[in-house]
């Protein structure tokens, strides 16, 4: 019979896994699940998901999560409208007050920095891009190649 | 996909019980060859069964008496085998499906023609013909052996195929075409042992 038409194909392979058979699981299939199972249910109810908690806990856990929030919201809102955090504040700016000079050694690297990137020839910025994207290209193009003989089933 | 209703049982303490342990012998081969033949790899095969088994336990109350606990089974196996997939795809697709024929916006019907022998059916047994059906889907690269996969075992028609696959309808046709044409060739080269 010659098969050039995709309809009699699909028959013809449907027809050849039709009633086929399932394969044999593995022998320790079984056994795996069935410690996976006790080892699962040995652990303490707070260590399983959320949702295998008892019913009180849940609800108690959601009232203490709420409670946290208020008093951590409530205790920052004290903070901020203590006096003597302002004081504090200026006491740790004093402490950090290298950074300060950090950001001026920076800002002026960089400065110095955009001058010579400007005084560079545009041919040259140019030049250095397209062998940068050429050689991205290549490694992509060998990284296929190598997946491809290697790994790929054709 | 999963709609099963949450989770009632309370396993902890208790082992499992004896009929869970029969029901899983019932359902394990079919389950594994489920997975097995999506993922083409028996660790991963069995990782998959595990993990069928155990969200089956969770729901076992409303399994245990369900006429349709082999289609939920066969569900849940096949959505966590294109889950295993999809997760090795995201690593791999751009170097395997790069500038591969097949594409989308390529001819729907490519041309295939394959002399196909009868002799392939006669004098094998259901045992032997899936014997050398699993071995020549194992032999059919990903992109083609998935979406037969799941046309000729699981039923799922083309658009689902490839809405669950996330490519186009056109290239779910054309790859399972042409994996229809490659399996039967190797069909048909396995077929001189016979008669």
């Amino acid at each position: 019979m010659k098969m050039n038409d995709a309809r009699k194909l699909e028959d013809y392979v449907q027809r050849a896994v039709d009633g086929i058979p399932d394969r044999r699981a593995p022998h320790t299939l079984e056994a795996r699940i069935l410690a996976e199972i006790d080892r699962r249910a040995a652990l303490p109810w707070w260590r399983q998901s959320y949702a295998h908690w008892p019913m009180a806990a849940r609800w108690t856990f959601l009232a203490v999560s709420a409670a946290a929030a208020a008093i951590l919201i409530a205790a920052v809102m004290t903070f901020l409208q203590d006096p003597g955090t302002v004081q504090a504040t200026g006491e740790v700016a004093r402490r950090f007050a290298w950074l300060g000079v950090a950001k001026d050694t920076l800002e002026t690297l960089l400065y110095d920095a955009r001058g010579v990137l400007l005084s560079i020839p545009t041919l040259w910025v140019y030049g250095t891009l397209a062998v940068g994207a050429l050689c991205y290209a290549t490694l992509i193009g060998v990284g296929a190649a190598a997946y491809r003989t290697f790994f790929a089933r054709r | 996909m999963n709609d099963a209703p949450p989770v009632q049982s309370e396993p902890t303490g208790v082992s499992p019980a004896a009929d869970f342990t029969t029901f899983m012998r019932q359902y394990q081969n079919m389950v594994f060859s489920t997975a097995a033949r999506l993922v083409n790899d028996d660790a991963a095969a069995e990782d998959i069964s595990q993990e069928t088994f155990l969200k089956a336990y969770e729901h076992f109350d409303m399994l245990a008496a369900s006429p349709s606990a082999g289609g939920w089974l066969k569900t849940v196996a096949t959505r966590l085998g294109l889950n295993h997939l999809q997760r090795y795809r995201r690593r791999w697709s751009f170097f395997s499906e790069m500038g591969r024929s097949g594409s989308d916006g390529e001819t729907d019907r490519p041309d295939v023609e394959f002399a196909a022998p009868e002799t392939f059916f006669e004098g094998l047994d259901a045992a032997e013909r899936g014997a050398r059906v699993h071995d020549a889907l194992a032999k059919l690269p990903d992109h083609q052996r998935v979406p037969l996969v799941l046309f000729h075992f699981e039923d799922m028609p083309y658009d689902e195929i490839a809405r669950q696959l996330g490519v186009s309808l056109s290239k779910v046709k054309t790859d399972i075409l042409r994996g229809r044409a490659a399996l039967a060739k190797m069909l048909n080269a396995s077929t001189p042992l016979s008669t």
